[in-house]
């Protein structure tokens, strides 16, 4: 059964209600330090993905790709 | 050293000269709304040469200030970049610019403590949200215009009246009814 554009926004209307849930409980502590943490996280992940892709690459060189991506982001 | 390492140095270096400053851009939409991967953590400052030329001095081990300070364009002021060794996180500084809304929001800055010894300068919530209109509208950027929605959705206690004063003076009206209107509020 194909999903309507109705369920999407649903589950997105439903997703965000749980971030917000979410953020009301966690620490002004952990939500000053989350910022650098995900980013830090989404970088080994990346690096992963880069790491996969082109094995026969050295390790420098796959920091390299994750610099030149990380250039997109505004 | 991770870039929450490099950040609190900066911080603890900041307090103890008691450096006006302010968190600001992520990191400030983060602590009132719904936190979000940051690739830099944005601070303003009150530039002048004595202090910086301080803090260069004493800069914690690890990181380091980019050799000439740049003009940001969204933003219209000038900041200084320090980069961190073995990391990706960088950490810009911004002068304090004499636009009337950047001296108001400073002034209005409030200090936040965490505990263990860890605080820092915060703008007050509804200036985070004054300021990230200003950028969503004039940058055109589409996080901005996010971080507005996730603070006004996780905030139960908003001043309108203030927020829309001077988004009346900016011309974000619009862009504040469009974000109040995504977060139900």
């Amino acid at each position: 059964m194909e999903t309507t554009a109705e369920q999407i926004r649903q589950e997105a209307a439903e997703c965000h209600a749980r971030k917000v849930r979410k953020a009301r409980m966690m620490s002004s502590r952990d939500k000053f330090l989350a910022g650098a943490e995900l980013f830090e996280y989404a970088c080994k992940i990346t690096l992963a993905g880069i790491m996969n892709q082109h094995s026969e690459w050295s390790i420098p060189q796959c920091r390299e790709e994750l610099r030149r991506r990380l250039k997109f982001l505004r | 050293m991770s870039g929450n390492e490099a950040l609190l140095a900066l911080v603890g270096l900041l307090n103890e000269m008691k450096t006006p400053y302010m968190m600001v851009g992520s990191y400030s939409s983060n602590f009132y709304g719904i936190p979000r991967s940051t690739k830099d953590a944005d601070l303003v400052f009150q530039f002048d040469p004595k202090s910086l030329a301080e803090i260069q001095k004493r800069l914690p081990k690890g990181l380091r200030f980019d050799q000439q300070s740049t003009f940001e364009m969204v933003t219209a002021t000038r900041k200084e970049l320090i980069v961190i060794d073995d990391s990706d996180f960088e950490i810009e500084l911004f002068h304090l610019s004499s636009d009337e809304f950047d001296q108001i929001r400073f002034q209005h800055r409030e200090k936040v403590s965490f505990g263990e010894g860890l605080s820092t300068w915060m703008p007050r919530m509804e200036d985070v949200i004054v300021q990230k209109l200003r950028w969503a509208k004039g940058g055109a950027r589409s996080k901005d215009f996010d971080d507005v929605v996730a603070i006004l959705s996780v905030q139960e206690k908003v001043d309108f009246t203030y927020i829309s004063e001077w988004c009346a003076k900016h011309g974000t009206l619009e862009t504040l009814a469009k974000a109040r209107e995504e977060a139900g509020v």
